[in-house]
């Protein structure tokens, strides 16, 4: 199982703080996020807005999915017992 | 004529009260657009290196873009620049609200304001008139207050931009407030204003901005906000503010808690804009033509502080006000946020020389009756309060606190060096923790504007730059996103529109239709980025003249050591730092061990008459 934690308007689409993931089927973090799409509808529609042939590069401009304090690439790996926070990506003061 | 221009501005001289009219340099705006741009061509020109910031040959110039008071989303955006008495560099800094609109509505551009008055005076540009006016009785006045008396004496149409009693002592951070709370906060703008015996600027007009294809651009500006409200970053500014941020900064480690020495603030919901819009009432204060609506008038609405008002702070001020002097109640960093706007004082500086202090105090390097007999401890409101207004009046040991962070480390002596928190030349970065971000770190380490010059791309990405990915920790990506994002960031601080509105995910190309059929240009992005890319090496070019060397792109110890907790522990850029600065010196045509532009890099650009400068 992993714990997804989500922070601002991402907290808002699905309605609650954290949820506990099964990571059986979910070998990287876009398979996370298309996961989380399934799930949460409103998550699906906003990515939807960016989704487009490239999908998978406007995807960092919406969302940042942070582990152990790094920011994670679609392709780095979901692991049993992390710790993912879904956060807005930031540009700055 | 052109479009987006009223096509005059204001060159005012202070001295002996002569007003001139000039017609813009239509030619010059092809290159340098407006706003910041422009400002560092003039300032460029006219200020020669003996200049001091405080004397009365500096310039200084509120300077609106094309796009300033149009329909286009978040256009009520306009720019001061000068010399800065914070860094002895140049400085730019924007603001919005409605003023920058009013500006070209009462009938100019820009106005250069030059020398100093000798008695204290007021500027009122009234729908192309133009009058100098005594200000002595609104002189010792908060912003807010100066903001209140001269709306009632011209209307509640007039806008007011003016500096309090920070601005009038000239300390080195004071700030240029308009429109209850919109700051123009870095670099000490509001001393130079105040080294001219400049109170305040207040306009008032109705003058139409002309557009030179009205079809086309109403086409642009629906997409282009469109983009902007779909945005994430809009729907987060329109639901809870900046402040929406706050906690997932602090899950991340970017809040900045007592001067870094942790990172640790269990409070830190409290401080999201979801407890701030649930918790007080909340009343709309939009800007000029901004779709996100995300400035509010807030009122606290019992307790201690039951019927204050004041504007919803920004995150930063949340975090300068709340963790960072270690004070966990919301409701005072409310208060503290609204104290340092009416007194006229950026927060970035001065939350981290109050926090130095704290931190010193703390660990005995300074003591109470060096400071004029306070106990300066972590979280002591009351305390900061009184120091807010030594440093605003220059009384006592805010003598020492109103030069910012780095003269008063060095006023406390070599134990304190290691804990302040600056970059470059010794002024206070954006209120965040560093340590662990360090696209932001970097981008305000080789500032040329005394601010943030490009776009931190360590959490996204960039696609219209080509940056597909987030940078992350990469020495290379971090340099390539700063040469990519900074003159991006350049142009878009050109244009007069609020930077909130220029990161939906269209990018600089939506912007760009927007700006052609406004002005009848033709310019392509790749145009655009080269117009930002000349306009930070003016800056650059300002800068060495006034004696910047390689050893100013950087950042404090405090900010190179690595954190002792939180999801950043053990991180530091102190290893690579070197490196991704000379990467970045690569990538923009500088030279690798100096960060001087290369003669080549400069005529590229059209800037062979600044050559002269690097010799």
């Amino acid at each position: 199982m992993v714990t997804v934690e989500f922070m601002g308007i991402f907290r808002d689409m699905t309605g609650t703080g954290e949820i506990q993931l099964d990571v059986s089927g979910i070998i990287n973090v876009l398979d996370l996020v298309e996961e989380l799409g399934k799930r949460f509808p409103l998550i699906h529609q906003y990515l939807k807005t960016f989704w487009c042939d490239t999908y998978k590069v406007s995807l960092y401009s919406s969302i940042a999915i942070v582990k152990d304090g790094q920011i994670c690439k679609i392709s780095d790996p979901v692991e049993d017992n992390d710790r993912i926070i879904i956060i807005l990506p930031c540009t700055g003061g | 004529m052109l479009g987006g221009y009223i096509g005059k501005y204001l060159r005012v001289n202070l001295k002996n009260g002569e007003i001139k009219v000039n017609q813009n340099d239509q030619d010059m705006l092809k290159e340098y657009i407006g706003g910041t741009g422009i400002a560092a061509r003039i300032l460029f020109d006219e200020v020669s290196e003996e200049v001091e910031p405080l004397s009365e040959r500096n310039l200084l110039i509120f300077a609106t873009g094309p796009l300033t008071g149009t329909s286009a989303p978040g256009s009520g955006n306009y720019s001061v620049a000068a010399r800065s008495p914070l860094s002895g560099f140049f400085v730019a800094g924007q603001a919005n609200g409605h003023f920058g609109a009013t500006l070209k509505k009462a009938g100019f551009d820009m106005i250069v304001f030059e020398s100093r008055s000798p008695d204290p005076v007021y500027l009122l540009v009234e729908n192309e008139k133009v009058t100098i006016l005594d200000a002595k009785q609104i002189m010792g006045l908060g912003t807010l207050e100066t903001e209140q008396v001269l709306k009632k004496k011209y209307g509640t149409e007039a806008r007011v931009a003016s500096i309090g009693p920070a601005g009038e002592n000239m300390v080195h951070f004071a700030a240029i407030v308009c429109d209850e709370g919109h700051v123009v906060a870095s670099g000490g703008l509001g001393a130079v204003m105040g080294s001219k015996n400049l109170k305040a600027v207040v306009v008032k007009g109705n003058k139409k901005i002309p557009i030179a294809d009205k079809d086309n651009f109403l086409q642009a500006v629906k997409e282009w906000t469109k983009d902007a409200i779909n945005s994430g970053l809009g729907k987060t500014l329109t639901t809870y503010g900046t402040a929406g941020l706050f906690a997932s900064y602090h899950k991340t480690g970017w809040v900045p808690v007592k001067n870094l020495t942790t990172n640790k603030f269990p409070e830190f919901e409290n401080f999201d804009g979801r407890n701030l819009r649930q918790s007080y009432e909340m009343k709309k204060n939009r800007c000029h033509a901004c779709p996100l609506d995300h400035c509010k008038q807030m009122t606290i609405t019992s307790g201690l502080y039951k019927g204050f008002k004041a504007e919803e702070p920004e995150y930063e001020d949340l975090a300068a006000w709340g963790p960072n002097i270690g004070n966990n109640n919301v409701e005072e960093a409310v208060v503290l946020t609204a104290l340092a706007d009416n007194l006229g004082i950026d927060s970035k500086e001065s939350t981290f020389t109050i926090s130095l202090v704290m931190e010193c105090y703390e660990k005995g390097f300074v003591k109470k009756d060096q400071l004029d007999g306070l106990e300066v401890k972590w979280g002591d409101v009351e305390v900061v309060k009184k120091l807010l207004y030594k440093i605003a009046t220059r009384d006592g040991i805010g003598k020492v606190l109103a030069d910012g962070v780095l003269r008063t480390a060095k006023w406390v002596g070599e134990d304190a060096l290691p804990l302040a928190v600056y970059v470059k030349r010794g002024y206070a970065p954006h209120v965040h923790d560093l340590r662990t971000r360090w696209g932001t770190l970097f981008t305000q380490a080789i500032s040329n504007m005394c601010s943030q010059e490009g776009i931190d791309l360590t959490t996204r990405s960039s696609p219209d730059l080509g940056i597909q990915e987030p940078v992350g920790f990469s020495e290379t990506g971090i340099a390539a996103a700063q040469a990519k994002s900074g003159p991006k960031r350049q142009f878009e601080d050109s244009l007069g529109v609020c930077y909130f509105l220029c990161r939906g995910d269209s990018g600089l190309e939506v912007m760009i239709r927007a700006l052609n059929s406004l002005t009848g240009w033709d310019f392509t992005v790749e145009e655009a980025l080269h117009i930002g890319l000349r306009i930070i090496n003016l800056q650059r070019c300002f800068n060495i003249r006034h004696g910047h060397t390689v050893e100013d792109d950087s950042v404090s110890a405090r900010i190179l050591q690595p954190p002792i907790d939180g999801p950043g522990t053990g991180k530091t850029i102190a290893d690579i730092y070197e490196t991704i600065k000379r990467n970045y010196y690569n990538n923009m045509g500088w030279q690798p061990s100096t960060g001087r532009p290369l003669p080549e890099t400069l005529e590229r650009l059209g800037l062979g008459f600044a050559i002269r400068d690097l010799r």
